[in-house]
């Protein structure tokens, strides 16, 4: 090919020298035609990815084996539409509502199209710019950071200003979300002056809000940045703080769309192409932390400082008392967080 | 992206500009291989070689869409132990048009059995078609999704197969909270 490149550019030269007035006809049939016939066009199996430094020939892996969760995506007339290969948890489909919220939900195992929404655009500034994208011609976007060259301030983001023109790239990520139910602690300061010696009581609740209000089907959602599920700390369980959003999530896959070049705004249009970004590769199990339990436990009552304190020093069996709650209250908060695990099935 | 076709002229027009534009298109036609792609140079040619994935991957517990009232299941080995209903050598686990619930699924699944030690008792364990796909009658009992038969609305029918486990799998039971644990 570069052999052509440069044979072409001699001949061109020549042509232009010699003859200024080239025909139409042979300019169309004897340059142009062959280098449109010298684009690649992928057929069966293969994908090209068009580069302003040439066509990156790719074969698609996925031969006659597509894996769980596996993403692709189709323009349709009025937007960008995605299909999940139906993947499982504890054997059960997950369920996605396509229209609104109120609208039914239907199973991965229809196949349904999922509309894409919410692109985020990927400028490096707030999430890393993949350096996959970066060699594809997307620039990070301009960090207001400055060097200087010969007297001349550069901004070192924009160092290949005039080298290829600029792409641009969104995101969107899709994930599973499964609803379980939480631990709600409470406490209740009692007699605060410590007169009376009970200062504390210690209440944890089993809460199935969520869970009854989504069920225990597993749910696909997309749109904007994945969220991971952050587990409490033990002082956030003992003071009662947090408060558990009642579900367990996991990244299942992160769609890009890459522009053409000098694309001008994050608004991608059909001409876009796709790139994926899978997290997920098989099926899975999903477990929550702790069984149901029947009845909620019984609140944790706790006697401390008799006459705010004086009487402590007085009564030393009380030591044996302040162990005991000690050791519930390691208990209660070991059992105060609920969240569960995925895991590959 | 320059569209090459856009390069095209008609009888009178200039050529120059075109031209421009044509040496940049240039530099977009070279071909670069892309993941496990291998493109080597030579005078008469390049040549393309790429590392394709021909036979697909089959793994553990396969099993295809059934066309009569019974299945066959792949090797597959639980605990290190290959069930009786798995294998090129097991008979093929019935099926009924029967067991599928509201919303026409119906499971294929490994169940376990496990004793008053808690222990998996390997003669015990079997694949059968199941309505749920890990419920069970009793706690000693386990089960775990092998495959899902989905036939949607329709009444009658096995519909379309989607295997759910691909590997080897192991098995522990939590006596205390009756909890079975299927992994890898």
């Amino acid at each position: 090919m570069q052999r052509f490149i440069t044979s072409l550019g001699i001949f061109l030269k020549g042509s232009v020298n010699r003859s200024p007035s080239l025909r139409a006809r042979d300019w169309n049939e004897r340059i142009v035609a062959p280098c449109e016939a010298a684009q690649l066009r992928p057929g069966a199996h293969s994908t090209v990815i068009r580069t302003a430094r040439g066509q990156v020939l790719n074969f698609d892996p996925s031969l006659g084996w597509i894996h769980p969760w596996f993403v692709s995506g189709r323009w349709g007339r009025d937007g960008f539409y995605f299909r999940v290969r139906p993947g499982f948890v504890n054997g059960e489909a997950p369920v996605v509502t396509t229209a609104s919220e109120s609208a039914p939900a239907v199973t991965l195992l229809d196949g349904p199209d999922i509309p894409a929404r919410n692109w985020r655009a990927v400028t490096g500034a707030e999430e890393p710019l993949p350096a996959f994208f970066e060699r594809l011609g997307v620039r990070k976007a301009a960090s207001d950071i400055k060097i200087t060259d010969n007297g001349v301030s550069v901004d070192v983001t924009q160092r290949e200003e005039n080298a290829t023109p600029p792409r641009l790239l969104v995101a969107m990520d899709v994930w599973l979300a499964v609803a379980r139910a939480t631990y709600q602690s409470e406490i209740r300061i009692a007699d605060p002056t410590g007169v009376t010696g009970e200062v504390v009581d210690y209440n944890v609740r089993y809460d199935t809000t969520n869970f009854s209000r989504v069920g225990a089907q597993p749910r696909l959602q997309w749109g904007g940045k994945f969220v991971p599920v952050r587990a409490p700390t033990l002082e956030e369980r003992l003071q009662g703080q947090f408060q558990d959003e009642g579900e367990d999530r996991v990244l299942i896959s992160t769609l890009y769309l890459l522009s053409p070049e000098n694309a001008q705004e994050h608004v991608p249009t059909p001409q876009w192409q796709l790139f994926r970004a899978n997290n997920c590769f098989w099926n899975l199990g999903h477990a929550a932390r702790n069984v149901a339990p029947k009845v909620n436990p019984p609140p944790i009552r706790i006697f401390t400082g008799l006459l705010g304190g004086v009487g402590d020093i007085i009564g030393n069996q009380i030591l044996s008392g302040v162990n005991e709650y000690s050791d519930r209250i390691l208990n209660a908060v070991n059992t105060t967080t609920n969240e569960g695990r995925f895991w590959t099935v | 992206m320059i569209d090459i076709r856009s390069l095209y002229v008609r009888a009178g027009d200039l050529v120059i500009p075109a031209w421009r534009k044509l040496v940049s298109a240039l530099q977009t036609l070279p071909v670069l291989p892309g993941v496990g792609v291998l493109i080597t140079r030579t005078p008469r040619g390049s040549v393309v070689n790429a590392r394709a994935f021909l036979k697909g991957f089959i793994g553990a517990w396969a099993m295809g869409t059934p066309t009569a009232a019974e299945i066959r299941v792949g090797e597959g080995y639980l605990n290190a132990e290959m069930p009786a209903d798995a294998g090129p050598k097991a008979k093929a686990v019935p099926l009924s048009e029967k067991t599928f619930d509201k919303t026409g699924r119906s499971w294929i699944v490994l169940e376990v059995t496990v004793g008053d030690d808690g222990a998996t008792d390997p003669k015990k364990t079997r694949i059968v078609q199941a309505d749920h796909p890990y419920r069970a009658e009793r706690k000693q009992i386990g089960r775990t999704p092998l495959a899902v038969l989905y036939r949607g609305e329709a009444k009658k029918g096995f519909g379309v197969l989607h295997r759910i486990a691909y590997f080897d799998l192991q098995h522990r039971y939590n006596a205390a909270t009756g909890r079975h644990f299927f992994f890898i």
